[in-house]
């Protein structure tokens, strides 16, 4: 399941607490304190994370010395060797959202024209969605829901999210840097990435690999923020839990596999080895930053990850009531993007939120 | 006498048992199910259900966003069951006239039917891909401004009315090409003996002999149309600003993203009430009493 739906499943009496099965002191000894955190849910470890995520922007060089855009100061080429220090001076270097508007601007492109973008400055991965945007809330402090999780009235109604949404719809509407049919079913923003639909991508180190192994001249910069706040980032990623209507044999069996694979040494690397996503067990983590093996470009880009988890990720809110709060969070910023005034959109989103969380206690 | 006569009537029911049974089984019993449940509420955390009688029926009245999809699910009726019928007695006239390069129309007009509504979405997503898709290129050659197509709440529902009719109006074509089938050639035979011209044997001889498959397909149509709910779902989801989002729209929304059940089924009751009371109007405006 994906992180933010630990509690609701919790709640609903899904999933089993882990140390039912595996002692807690192996999670603590295997699972990265924010990872752990993150799956545990009223004091109980509810589920084991197969991985993470973190967040990059993508740069097509080529289009952006077409444009006159000086990159910004420090970014990942095939020939950088990663190391911490080097991650840190990337994270301090990343663009403020106003520089990344700036050089959208200037990379997008009408080629033959004929008055139709054929090649647009920016594009945010999963376009609309909480898990991609709340760092523009998150960036100048904004939360999205209550500590107890019931209301978001008092977070998400704060000017921070107004100017959120207006931003990501000023993107689309105002400065049309944004593609407009990323909302679409199939849409593949990697691929159009790699093809040179967009110039620019604020997307997931999932697509690490592919995008640098492509053959585009592509540096990679450290997550956008806004000037007047910080720099975060989204995190999290699948997590694995036991369901609870399964037999006790199935139970104990699952819990071995889980505990082999998310939890030890042999399994977690396999599993990173196998799928490339950013770990979350110390163990790989350690690995990662340190081994050799893993020195080689483009696997050494993803120590940037390890940076983004220490120091600017920012994790989904913990409410049972998550599924309510992304499906408004999803049509707020969608709605802004297809043209709904920001504040009209926000306004609707929080309603409608409020309405589900009263009508389903 | 008698025993023959059982011996048929059971021969009867045996023959009717399959299509009756699977109608009982696919059609009535989830009914039954779904107005059983608009009388329940589930506890969205705890999964227990409790008998409210009508409030979820009560609540309906106060529910914007149902009475949105309320009015989104009757403009779309209103547009595209119209449209389909017309386009599909069209097709059908055409195919059934004899001319050159029937053959190529004939296949031209079933292509549809041989593509899933869910396949013929996402070909049409592309086509009409806001930006630099490929209508926009068409529409900008002949002079006309790049339009926003799904990303606009004035051109999602029409672009949908276009997606379901690419692929409806073949399939009705097909029971309006059966009726003009059944039309006896001697009453042409006939017109042209009389040299009647071609427009007012339509008029007079085509569309009255072809009332009754007419308003089958009308009918037909309209219950199919109601429940519309593909493309909506995979494109736009019922925006922008709620624009597409139609009642089966809404009640899925309601039943399976935000576990209101009992909610959710009262709309599907209600959009069956809808639904019945729309079809009772055609019959009485046609004047039919069956098909």
């Amino acid at each position: 399941m994906d992180i933010p739906l630990i509690a609701n499943h919790t709640e609903r009496g899904y999933i089993e607490d882990l140390t039912k099965y595996i002692p807690r002191e192996k999670f603590v000894d295997a699972i990265a304190e924010k990872s752990l955190d993150a799956v545990t849910y009223g004091g109980k470890i509810m589920a084991s994370p197969m991985q993470n995520s973190d967040q990059y922007l993508y740069i097509n060089v080529d289009m952006a010395k077409a444009a006159g855009v000086k990159l910004p100061e420090v970014v990942v080429d095939a020939d950088t060797v990663i190391t911490e220090e080097f991650a840190r001076r990337w994270g301090e270097s990343a663009w403020t959202w106003d520089e990344v508007l700036q050089a959208a601007m200037k990379m997008k492109k009408d080629v033959d024209g004929d008055s139709i973008t054929d090649i647009y400055g920016l594009h945010i991965e999963q376009a609309g969605r909480l898990y991609q945007l709340q760092p523009l809330g998150g960036s100048r402090g904004g939360k999205i829901v209550s500590p107890d999780g019931t209301t978001v009235i008092g977070y998400l109604d704060q000017p921070v999210w107004y100017d959120a949404v207006k931003f990501y719809g000023d993107l689309f509407t105002t400065y049309e840097v944004e593609v407009p049919s990323a909302f679409l079913p199939g849409y593949d923003s990697p691929s159009e990435f790699i093809n040179g639909s967009y110039a620019m991508m604020v997307g997931g180190g999932w697509n690490l690999k592919r995008i640098l192994e492509a053959d585009i001249n592509v540096v990679v910069a450290a997550h956008p923020y806004f000037a007047d706040g910080v720099s975060t980032t989204p995190t999290g990623s699948w997590v694995t839990g036991i369901a609870k209507t399964a037999s006790e044999d199935n139970k104990r069996l699952a819990a071995e596999f889980l505990s082999w694979w998310t939890l030890s040494d042999e399994g977690t690397k396999l599993w990173y080895d196998a799928n490339g996503e950013l770990p979350a067990s110390k163990h790989m983590l350690e690995e990662l930053s340190t081994n050799e093996k893993y020195d080689a470009f483009p696997v050494s880009a993803q120590r940037l990850g390890v940076y983004q988890v220490l120091n600017t990720a920012e994790g989904r809110p913990v409410t049972p009531y998550y599924p309510f709060i992304n499906a408004g969070f999803d049509k707020a910023f969608t709605d802004a993007a297809q043209g709904v005034d920001p504040k009209k959109a926000l306004d609707e989103a929080i309603k409608e939120i409020e309405k589900n969380i009263s009508r389903v206690q | 006498m008698n025993n023959r006569l059982k011996r048929d009537s059971l021969k009867a029911y045996m023959f009717l048992f399959p299509a009756v049974g699977l109608i009982l089984l696919f059609k009535i019993y989830p009914i039954i199910i779904v107005f059983g449940e608009s009388f329940y509420k589930v506890s969205y955390l705890s999964g227990s259900k409790v008998f409210v009688g009508i409030n979820n029926y009560l609540d309906l009245f106060f529910d914007r966003s149902f009475w949105n999809s309320v009015w989104v699910t009757t403009k779309l009726n209103l547009l595209i069951n119209p449209i389909q019928v017309v386009i599909a007695v069209v097709m059908a006239l055409l195919i059934n006239m004899e001319f050159r390069g029937r053959l190529f129309y004939r296949l031209l007009f079933f292509i549809p039917l041989g593509v899933s509504l869910a396949v013929t979405t996402i070909y049409w997503s592309i086509f009409f891909r806001p930006g630099n898709g490929v209508m926009n290129y068409i529409l900008n050659s002949v002079g006309i401004p790049r339009q926003p197509f799904f990303n606009s709440p004035s051109q999602a529902l029409w672009i949908i009315i276009g997606i379901a009719s690419w692929k409806g109006c073949s399939f009705w074509m097909i029971f309006i090409l059966a009726g003009l089938k059944n039309i006896p050639r001697e009453i042409y035979e006939a017109c042209d003996v009389e040299g009647i011209e071609p427009i007012a044997s339509f008029f007079y001889i085509t569309l009255p002999l072809l009332a009754k498959t007419i308003l089958f397909v009308f009918v037909t149509d309209t219950a199919a149309n109601f429940m519309l709910f593909i493309p909506i779902f995979m494109i736009t989801k019922g925006g922008p600003d709620s624009s597409t989002n139609v009642l089966m729209h809404e009640a899925y929304r309601t039943a399976m993203l935000q576990g209101d059940m009992g909610h959710g089924m009262a709309m599907i009751v209600f959009l069956m009430l809808m639904l019945m009371t729309v079809v009772a109007i055609q019959f009485k405006v046609t004047g039919e009493r069956e098909i």
